[in-house]
């Protein structure tokens, strides 16, 4: 980590830029793939761009070391991924094998209830105990109740929250409890900051096409989508989301304090790099 | 769950048998042993009617008392959204567990859903124990749909029974699908052998079969923990007949039986072996042709 005080700083604070006191800084995870969709490494911050409104505002923070992932992982046990039991579970032991010591994990399961598991570690081997003791297949596919408990799991955390969901299908509806909608997952990621992944499984998980809602709210978050064919691994695609969350640039900017929501843009000023990072964010009123 | 789950309890149950055990709050270096003997409706067997063994080795049985003794009893019910199908199990505890007490005879009644809940306090008194009962089980329909932490609710309870003399048994109604625990499955199956609790559970027993792929398959069975946990500490499982069906047996005819097999139990004393600390496997037998001794399987020297 080549600034460890100022990422310190920046892990401590939430991603919402609703900070009470001292300077606010409104911070960004970016993606730099090259023409050929290869992560890109040891950019500055003199390569980056980040205009808010179409205004280019000062980069105040930057880092491109590894910073530390809080990820609540979502895997879709409804009736429909019986087949796929146990590549998921072993999918799901390589993606905790491929984090790093201060990354923290939170496990959840989805189908007959909403299982967000109490516990948010780095120990890989209470993380596999729990992959072990608790995937537990039945019942529909509450996806987005099922986001949307993921992102209260981590709501008090600091730094990077990610949400990563893995699912066979669209969403069925909600559980008892929850009267909220896709609307309310967007509404919530966006305003708060959480970067939102999904796996599809069998490439019948989501809506994948470009331009439709669920991909346009993964990418509006910073996150993304990958596509999972039968036969294809499963655990490769786990390892290359962690990959590409590991490779993340930190970038940090002064928000405005006007009360309105803001589209953002980061650009990278090198020919045939594209940055991928949250698309807006909600300004605190002054 | 799958295969590789079944194979993960069966090495912790193998786990527990060798590593575990446990000591009743008994007499300073004796050993409490609680033993239903399957066959046996006199009540009156004698000492010598058992054979203990600690670590393969003859034992000498210092003490035995006859049924009934006094039991204090946790009653802890699943009630998330999977038990829909068990029936309302809250009136056949009134029916089948309170209404059958005895003199001496103790209990509290809990459940967990998100959240575990036990009554504040043991009670003798039906109205009491029914009445706190209810409560605890009061659960909004919301938590019902989240996590299922079984295993908590487990350690939970065993921590309410540790300190409390005598017989002390806890009697389970889940369908095994653990979710959102704090606490593994090892540990509070090794919990529950260490207290020296007798844990009985209702729950599902048929296995699921999920293909997979042309050769592989997952073998589903919630139950299978349960089972070896009960079994481990001298408990037992129902249903018992792991015959394909679906229906279980009604809830109170299982909690009658659960009832019938503690108040008939004998409690032996035998001298504790070892330094503190180390674990003695136990086995006990009957002499008589008939009889069918079941009781903890191990414990572990204060």
């Amino acid at each position: 980590m080549r600034l460890p005080s100022l990422f310190l700083a920046l892990a401590l604070l939430p991603q919402q830029p609703a900070f009470k006191t001292g300077v606010q800084t409104v911070a960004l995870y970016a993606t730099v793939r090259d023409a050929e969709g290869r992560a890109v490494p040891d950019l500055t911050k003199a390569d980056f761009e980040i205009l808010d409104n179409g205004k280019p505002v000062e980069i105040t923070a930057f880092s491109s070391g590894r910073q530390p992932l809080t990820v609540a992982l979502l895997l879709d046990m409804s009736g429909s991924m019986n087949p796929s039991v146990l590549r998921v579970r072993e999918s799901t032991r390589r993606f905790i094998d491929a984090l790093l010591p201060e990354d923290r994990v939170r496990i959840c399961t989805f189908g007959d209830e909403i299982a967000v598991s109490p516990v948010l570690t780095s120990d890989k081997a209470v993380l596999n105990r729990i992959v072990s003791e608790e995937l537990w297949p039945g019942g529909g596919t509450p996806l987005w109740n099922a986001v949307f408990a993921g992102m209260q799991s981590l709501a008090d955390e600091p730094g990077r929250r990610v949400v990563l969901a893995l699912t066979d299908g669209d969403d069925k509806g909600s559980l008892p409890g929850w009267k909220g909608s896709f609307r309310d997952v967007r509404d919530r990621a966006t305003r708060e900051g959480f970067m939102l992944y999904m796996v599809g499984m069998d490439n019948a998980a989501i809506e994948t096409e470009p331009n439709t809602e669920v991909a346009a709210l993964l990418d509006d978050t910073g996150g993304a989508h990958f596509n999972v064919a039968a036969a294809a691994d499963l655990g490769e695609t786990f390892t290359r989301v962690a990959e590409e969350l590991r490779r993340q640039y930190l970038l940090g900017f002064t928000p405005a304090r006007d009360g309105r929501e803001h589209r953002l843009t980061v650009r990278v000023n090198r020919p045939g790099l594209s940055a991928r990072a949250r698309k807006s964010y909600t300004a605190e009123r002054r | 769950m799958n295969a590789g789950i079944v194979g993960l309890v069966a090495g912790a149950v193998c786990c527990l048998a060798l590593t575990s055990g446990g000591l009743a709050p008994s007499a300073a270096g004796m050993v409490s042993l609680h033993v239903a003997v399957d066959g046996d409706s006199s009540g009156s067997l004698t000492a010598d009617d058992f054979e203990v063994a600690i670590d393969g080795r003859p034992a000498a049985i210092a003490s035995l008392t006859a049924p009934p003794s006094p039991l204090t009893l946790v009653v802890l019910l699943d009630k998330t959204g999977s038990m829909e199908t068990y029936g309302n199990v809250d009136d056949e505890i009134g029916k089948s567990v309170v209404s059958v007490l005895r003199s001496g005879d103790r209990m509290r009644v809990g459940g967990f859903a998100s959240r575990v809940a036990l009554a504040p306090a043991f009670s003798a008194n039906p109205r009491d124990i029914i009445a706190a009962g209810r409560a605890a089980l009061s659960f909004r329909r919301e938590e019902r749909y989240g996590p299922s932490p079984i295993w908590d609710a487990i350690d939970h309870a065993l921590s309410v029974l540790e300190p409390e003399n005598g017989l002390r048994a806890l009697i389970l109604v889940t369908d095994g699908r653990g979710t959102g625990n704090h606490t593994s499955l090892v540990a509070a199956a090794d919990r529950a052998v260490s207290s020296g609790v007798v844990v009985h559970v209702l729950s599902e027993a048929l296995p699921v079969i999920l293909r997979q792929s042309e050769s592989t398959a997952a073998r589903i069975r919630p139950g299978v923990a349960l089972q070896e946990i009960a079994r481990a500490t001298g408990g037992t499982i129902l249903p018992a007949d792991p015959a394909p069906t679906t229906e279980l047996p009604p809830a109170g005819l299982s909690l009658a039986r659960f009832m019938a097999d503690l108040h008939g139990m004998y409690t032996l004393a035998i001298p504790a072996e070892g330094a503190p600390g180390s674990v003695h496997r136990v086995d006990v037998k009957m002499k008589r042709p008939g009889l069918t001794a079941r009781a903890r399987r191990a414990y572990r020297t204060r």
